[in-house]
């Protein structure tokens, strides 16, 4: 096997691919500011497409190597291993890290400082090179080095803006979050290793009894550094914090990658436990709608999409738990719909982050703010932007004829079909609840995506500098909008050719169901792209033909105001208006509390002035985490009374110490 | 009991280092200190007649040397310089602080009847005794007394101990390790020493419980 040809040659662009970054990095380091921006960027192009490559060399069948064996962890050197379940995830990581190949020169010529170019790029090499070896490891040693590499860096980037408070702490949020996770997945690695006596990922069953630990582990570290309910606190602060280009990756691949772990120790490792299974369903939909109802209420664009992901986290952690369930239960098709359904939303969904992400980071700099109250009338200037976003905000809302259409189907298709299966009853009827509660979930995030594509985009400016937001630095659309526009058509392709896609990730889904006769085509029936491209010849030919005729007719003149004179901008609806309403309703989750003040001598019917302020306290952090955090903070307020600052006293302590050990050691 | 010769040298080591907590003369201290340290090379001297471990004779002129000539010498200079007699005042008063001392012997010799494990031909718990008692002796000297010259003292006491368990117990480390750790201590009191000319001048008094400073 490891003188096969494919063999060798995909391994090699592996290798070459992280070569080629960390000489990118080497050379930021060591050439400061003589290095032209788009050197870098091309070497960064270079490696995500060799990544690219080494994925489409070796998606059928799976590789072992050890180029890197040099490199030696102390237990076991560095293997490498690339099966079909990596393979998917490798793909992405290229797709995304071209994407900000792309974007990336027109950010950094934007940026003013030496220091935060440099900055940016060694992070980001160092994070690619992080993601690209954690997809790789072929043994729990170098998972978790390459895992910390990833994480640490990742962080680095969080922090990139580091003289905000505001980015400061993102990262010190981010930065608790990857230690419990990583501290989690270390925990469970050890287990399994003890377990049995092999540091190899693929040898790892969580089939046995004593595994449910382990599994438990998992589970609470993936949903920590993924984000789900309740460990997603981090994610509306970290999420929007890393500079535009690395956004893209970071939304796309930092919670995936979490994912891919589970599915590749759960579902791959064969996991029968039902505990995790309901765990893991429960903990997903309290997510979803979690997320859905905050990214509903945000006002920042960014912190909206980061709540989107934790509601999208949460379905694909529901489906990874039918999965498990199914697998208890030996209902076979089930389990490999509900293994399709996670796998590929994970893929659609980290291709849609990204772009959208980009979109809000080409707002942003168009803007220079996310709130949504400062955005409107953005798709004069900004067509470009304005027509990615939207195409992004259909798929993440499951529009037919996209990419997230077909995922989320198959996430119905897993319930509808749970509920039909010789299951228990209770789990059929949870199953059948489950359909409801996703259906409500999607009307919200269509509510949701409707407010920030019609307030950013639509109406007429709220602000100057959105009146006067220009799309690109240059003439022509510059890096940050082709990046936008490749990451569109990839969402378009995949949405119009479904079974082609799903064809593709038939040897990860046998590779996660051990069944060899999974075959990808069928699982999704609605012939989704030819419909769409009947519709398309449709709609462009009613336009041609019937509507077409009458273009000259069409004038442009300025908005009829009823006869009022000219349109305010403050009459227009803002985002908090829109999404009151639903507010309304979960006001119990929201703490959503709403202040009108009239004041004015006829108050009633004639008020000089109206103050209406609406507040909203998030009851996740005042209610559980700021009493842990007073707990740590009074722990260590009172550990500092212990450093009197005199010698004496301090050694004291150390004697005191001496003794204790003497008296441990001698069992007096 | 039968006391071996070499026991019976690390008990005296012991006692004298006892009777440094006796007094806040500092001379004084540095020749109880000076004796003391005799003691322990006699010790090394002796295991090295009993093991014939040729090296440790080497080892036991150094320590003759250079900890209990050298040293001594040293610290008398300094406190010839820095033209301070006496330790300032103790939080324990020295006699209170000797007798102290005297338990802790008691004690380590309860601990050193406990230890697992301790290998050694012939199995020394006595030489444990004296080693731990002096570690003991050093800790409190530091604890208690206040000059910085005392804690100088107290710190050397304690190195002894460690070495006077280890050559008791091991019958010596290699040469280069014992020559290391000589030159260490050797430059670490030279290192004390240059601060106390420092802490002197800035401060005009070596009390160490004055310096408070070293916390956030």
């Amino acid at each position: 096997m490891i003188n096969d040809p494919t063999t060798i040659s995909a391994a090699n662009l592996f290798t070459s691919a992280s070569a080629i970054w960390l000489a990118g990095l080497v050379i930021t380091a060591v050439g400061r500011e003589r290095v032209k921006s788009k050197f870098l960027a091309f070497l960064m192009l270079a490696g995500a497409l060799l990544t690219l490559g080494g994925a489409a060399l070796s998606w059928n069948q799976s590789i072992e190597y050890n180029q890197l064996q040099y490199i030696s962890f102390g237990l076991v050197p560095a293997d490498s291993i690339v099966d079909s379940l990596s393979v998917p995830f490798l793909g992405l990581l290229g797709m995304l890290a071209s994407a900000a190949a792309v974007a990336s020169p027109c950010h950094v010529e934007s940026l003013n400082s030496q220091g935060k170019k440099g900055h940016y790029w060694k992070l980001t090499f160092i994070f690619l090179i992080g993601l690209q070896q954690v997809l790789l490891a072929a043994n729990g040693i170098a998972f978790l080095v390459f895992w910390e590499i990833m994480s640490l860096s990742s962080a680095g980037l969080v922090a990139a803006d580091h003289i905000r408070h505001r980015a400061q702490r993102a990262a010190f949020a981010y930065l608790t979050a990857t230690r419990i996770s990583t501290a989690f997945i270390t925990a469970a690695f050890l287990w399994m290793h003890q377990n049995t006596g092999s540091w190899s990922l693929s040898s790892w069953h969580f089939g046995t009894e004593q595994s449910i630990v382990a599994a438990g582990l998992l589970l609470i570290a993936v949903c920590t550094k993924a984000g789900v309910w309740p460990m997603h606190v981090w994610l509306p602060l970290a999420y929007p914090e890393p500079p535009g280009p690395t956004s893209a990756v970071f939304s796309g691949l930092v919670g995936n990658i979490s994912i891919y772990l589970l599915m590749r120790m759960l579902l791959a490792g064969e996991c029968h436990h039902l505990g995790i299974a309901y765990a893991a369903i429960a903990l997903g939909t309290i997510s979803a709608l979690w997320g859905v109802l905050f990214a509903l209420m945000e006002r920042d664009l960014k912190k909206l999409l980061a709540y989107s992901t934790v509601e999208n986290m949460g379905i694909i952690l529901t489906a990874i738990g039918v999965a498990i369930l199914a697998h208890c239960h030996n209902l076979d098709t089930i389990a490999t719909l509900a293994c399709a359904a996670a796998l590929f939303h994970t893929l659609n969904h980290g291709l849609v982050k990204a772009l959208l992400f980009l979109g809000a980071a080409s707002v942003e700099r168009a803007v220079h703010t996310r709130e949504l109250s400062a955005l409107g009338g953005l798709a004069k200037n900004m067509p470009w932007t304005m027509l990615c976003f939207f195409i992004g905000s259909l798929s993440i809302c499951a529009m037919p004829p996209m990419n997230c259409f077909a995922s989320k189907w198959l996430v119905y298709q897993t319930f509808f079909q749970l509920s039909f299966a010789n299951a228990p009853i209770l789990e059929r009827a949870m199953s059948l609840a489950m359909v409801g509660i996703l259906a409500f979930v999607g009307a919200l995030s269509l509510a949701c995506f409707t407010k920030a594509v019609g307030i950013a985009f639509l109406g007429r400016p709220r602000s100057n500098a959105a009146a006067k937001a220009k799309e690109s630095t240059t003439s022509g659309p510059d890096g940050l909008i082709l990046a936008q526009v490749i990451l569109a058509i990839a969402c378009v392709m995949i949405g119009t050719s479904v079974p082609i896609a799903l064809d593709g990730l038939a040897p990860a889904l046998r590779h996660l169901t051990h069944d060899q006769f999974v075959i990808g085509s069928t699982l999704f029936p609605i012939p989704q792209g030819q419909l769409a491209l009947v519709g398309g010849i449709l709609v462009s030919s009613i336009y041609l033909f019937v509507l077409g005729g009458r273009s000259g007719d069409v004038k442009s003149y300025i908005t009829w105001d009823c006869g009022f004179g000219p349109l305010s901008t403050r009459a227009e609806e803002t985002g908090s208006s829109f999404s009151h309403p639903i507010g309304r309703i979960f006001s119990q989750i929201l703490q959503l509390k709403v202040t009108t003040e009239i004041s004015g001598k006829d108050r009633r019917h004639f008020p000089e002035s109206v103050r209406v302020e609406t507040f909203m306290t998030p009851i996740l952090e005042t209610k559980l985490y700021r009493p842990i955090m007073g707990l740590f903070d009074w722990l260590s307020a009172s550990l500092v009374r212990l450093q009197t600052g005199s010698i004496h006293i301090h050694l004291l302590y150390v004697f005191l110490t001496m003794l204790l050990l003497v008296f441990l050691g001698t069992n007096i | 009991m039968i006391l071996d010769t070499f026991e019976a040298l690390a008990m005296v080591s012991a006692i004298f280092a006892i009777l440094i907590l006796g007094t806040t003369h500092l001379r004084t201290n540095l020749s109880f200190y000076s004796l003391h340290t005799m003691a322990i090379a006699a010790v090394t001297a002796w295991i090295a007649n009993i093991t014939h471990e040729d090296h440790l004779y080497l080892v036991a002129a150094g320590v003759f040397i250079i900890k209990s000539w050298g040293i001594p010498w040293y610290l008398n200079s300094v406190i010839k310089k820095i033209n301070i007699g006496t330790d300032g005042g103790a939080f324990i008063a020295a006699p209170l602080s000797m007798h102290l001392g005297a338990l802790m012997l008691g004690l380590s010799f309860m601990i050193s009847q406990q230890i697992p494990g301790l290998i050694g031909e012939p199995d020394s718990r006595l030489g444990s005794t004296a080693a731990m008692s002096i570690l003991f002796t050093g800790v409190l000297l530091m604890l208690t007394r206040r000059a910085a010259i005392s804690q100088i003292v107290g710190f050397l006491v304690i190195e002894n101990g460690i070495y006077l368990f280890a050559v008791t117990q091991t019958h010596g480390m290699p040469l280069m390790i014992e020559m290391g750790l000589l030159l260490e201590v050797l430059v670490a009191v030279m290192v004390a020493g240059l601060l106390l000319f420092n802490i002197k001048k800035s401060f005009e008094h070596i009390d160490v419980s004055q310096l408070t400073e070293l916390k956030d």
